[in-house]
């Protein structure tokens, strides 16, 4: 045996250590939980904040888009695709009048929760521009409505039929709320207006624009909470004959 | 001395750990974007809403451009004002009328030859163009700088007749709102029908107009009050049957004895009616307010709501105006209500001899004295408080009718013809365009 490789003659040398020592084990575990339990409370919160999340989404868009289809065919109520015979022409003693200015409730400036009101869709469906049988026909029909019991939002899709625009199982409307104002502005015809009513009374422009609320919480949390709110103004006014 | 030996680098072993946590920072990146794929969602939505938002408020914000340039004067291209005798008004670049009132469209009807006028909003300004008969198609315009950072919106209009057929006073606007401007010949104010834009929306309204005289005077020269030419000849002359008179006055018609009256063919006197009680001279309290019957009556409303309207030309004549002054305004706004705050003096006779003409005659109300001096032509329709006929104007000729809310006199000779044509085209084509209500709609 080499000298220089030390150790006592006759005694046998001790063989290099491989592995952990159970210190070493301990400790390596140790440090391994710390990282787990944080990892798992931080894994926990994000599938929590993942979870509402995505109810406030949903809750949100559910909420959006019924603001939204309201407010876009409240937008046009008393559209009337004949609007033209309104003119009066040099040839004709008297302008027709829109038959579709029907609102119900007519105003509403403390607000309301079901609105009925009629528009012209004759011109659907690729007919040409101007088509309309001056009618009040099943679809030109439409309004909103708050189904307390189901806590939805309806729309009237043909006169007696109210389809459901929000999902029951996502979210619960809490508060459905049209504030409805108008104002009569005189119209300034002097002597020679058209009469358009056996009374002769003085013509008004009625002005009429909308503040639509709506309120929700999701089904599954209720403390997942979004309101929406949209002001409009109804492009389509409306003329009419009002007596002092 | 003794060389220190430096032991050889170990050979490095980076680029492999590097690669390692590059590619856990890759995966973090999408755990991180697959958690947040609601928020991504959510903002997409958001955006998508923004952009029809601004769409649609951008088509209103065209048809509103069209309905007050319907209502402007003599405008160039790019939609600007003109005193350029070539240059026609928005009115009659896009609208012929017809001899009822009604409106034809100027040029092609269909969807890739139409003009189409627009604008584009960017960085706060407005470049419009109002392509003329000679250039239907908007693009490429050399005038124009399209925003290169894709920011701004944009417009086109279109017209419709009402119900595709004609109605007097009538008109369709279909406006075409982008939320983006695009470029070039896909660009939103292009023929093109599916520009490259963000988002686009149209709105149609229906416009009428609001005639500026609500229906034609009964005689070729009327006077709330007297018309007195004292020992001036008056030669008055009514070939409309409808209408029959030649002076209507509340008062005494006083003049020489050898004036003449031409009544329509027919007719068994004069068409001369005096004195008649339904002709008030509003109080000079009452002169162009809302208590003034006179006004109301003739014009069909109010003094105070007619002066408000888009379509009128205001001129302040609080120092005199002259003939020189109405013959620009009548340049600058062809076809429109002039109202003079003041005293209007037809001093000279212009150029062409001729104020007005039969295609654009003048549609004018002074609230002061319209005072006749030189020996010209007129033709049109003029409404003053009071009208005086004097000096060089016994050569002068009124072609039309005149009104006055308080008296007519005259120290030399006034030759006035009444002429229904003339006043058909005032009645039919003057006014204002506004909105008609219940017309505002989205194509389905």
């Amino acid at each position: 045996m080499n000298a220089a490789s030390g150790g006592a003659p006759g005694r046998q040398r001790r063989a290099p250590r491989r592995g952990l020592s159970i210190v070493e084990l301990m400790i390596g575990i140790t440090i391994g939980l710390f990282i787990l339990a944080g990892a798992t409370v931080v894994m926990t919160s994000q599938i929590g904040d993942t979870r509402r999340l995505l109810l406030e989404a949903q809750v949100q868009q559910d909420v959006r888009a019924t603001a939204d289809l309201v407010a876009r065919d409240l937008r046009r109520a008393a559209y009337w695709a004949q609007a033209w015979r309104n003119v009066w022409p040099a040839s004709l003693p008297l302008a027709l009048t829109n038959p579709y200015t029907t609102m119900t409730p007519d105003t509403a400036p403390a607000g309301t929760g079901s609105l009925v009101y009629d528009r012209s869709m004759d011109e659907a469906d690729g007919a040409n521009i101007g088509t309309d049988n001056n009618l009040v026909d099943n679809t030109d029909r439409t309004g909103f409505r708050y189904n307390a019991t189901a806590r939805t939002i309806e729309m009237l899709v043909s006169i007696g039929n109210w389809q459901t625009l929000t999902d029951p199982n996502v979210l619960e409307v809490t508060a459905f709320n049209i504030v409805l104002n108008s104002r009569n502005l005189a119209v300034p015809c002097a002597d020679q207006c058209p009469v358009l009513g056996p009374t002769n009374c003085p013509l008004v422009q009625v002005v009429r624009d909308a503040s639509v609320v709506i309120s929700a919480r999701a089904v599954h949390d209720q403390s997942v909470r979004r309101s929406v709110r949209t002001n409009l103004r109804l492009r389509n006014d409306i003329v009419r004959e009002v007596c002092p | 001395m003794s060389r220190r030996t430096v032991p050889p680098a170990p050979p490095r072993t980076g680029m492999a750990a590097l690669v390692v946590v590059m590619v856990l920072f890759f995966i973090m990146a999408m755990v991180a974007a697959y958690t947040n794929r609601n928020l991504v969602f959510e903002q997409r939505t958001t955006a998508n809403s923004y952009r029809a938002e601004r769409a649609l408020v951008t088509a209103d914000g065209g048809v509103d451009w069209a309905i007050s340039m319907l209502n402007g004067g003599r405008i160039d291209i790019n939609c600007q004002p003109s005193t350029n005798a070539a240059d026609t008004d928005f009115r009659r670049r896009y609208l012929n009328r017809t001899s009822t009132g009604a409106y034809t469209l100027v040029g092609s009807t269909d969807d890739a030859n139409t003009l189409y006028p627009g604008c584009i909003s960017s960085a706060g300004n407005l470049t419009c163009i109002c392509p003329t008969q000679a250039a239907p198609n908007p693009d490429p315009n050399p005038v124009r700088a399209w925003p290169i950072d894709g920011g701004g919106t944009a417009f086109r209009v279109r017209r419709w007749l009402p119900g595709l057929q004609t109605r007097s006073g009538s008109m369709l606007l279909e406006a075409r709102g982008c939320a983006t401007t695009g470029t070039g010949a896909s660009s939103c104010v292009s023929a093109n029908s599916l520009p490259a834009v963000d988002a686009q929306t149209q709105v149609r309204t229906t416009v009428g107009l609001v005639r500026a005289m609500a229906s034609p005077p009964l005689a070729a020269l009327t006077a709330a009050g007297a018309i007195n030419a004292g020992t001036s000849e008056l030669r008055i002359g009514n070939p409309d049957a409808a209408s029959g008179l030649t002076a209507h006055a509340g008062a005494a018609i006083t003049a020489a004895a050898s004036s003449r009256y031409a009544g329509p063919a027919g007719s068994a006197d004069d068409g001369r009616l005096a004195n008649d009680a339904a002709l008030q001279v509003p109080a000079v309290a009452d002169r162009y307010t809302a208590a003034d019957r006179l006004f109301r009556g003739t014009f069909g409303m109010d003094a105070p709501t007619f002066r408000r309207q888009p379509a009128l030309v205001r001129i302040d004549c609080s120092g005199g105006c002259t003939t020189a002054q109405l013959t620009t305004a009548l340049n600058n706004a062809p076809g429109r209500t002039l109202w003079l705050d003041g005293n209007l003096t037809i001093d000279i006779a212009p150029v062409t001899g001729v104020i007005g003409s039969s295609a654009e005659p003048v549609m004018a109300i002074v609230t002061g004295t319209l005072a006749v001096q030189a020996a010209t032509e007129l033709v049109g329709f003029v409404y003053a408080t009071d009208i005086q006929w004097s000096g060089a104007a016994g050569g002068a000729l009124v072609r039309g009718a005149l009104m006055a809310a308080n008296g007519f006199s005259a120290s030399a000779t006034a030759t006035i013809r009444y002429d229904a044509d003339v006043l058909d085209v005032i009645r039919l084509g003057y006014g204002s365009f506004v909105r008609t209500p219940g017309s505002w709609g989205r194509p389905n």
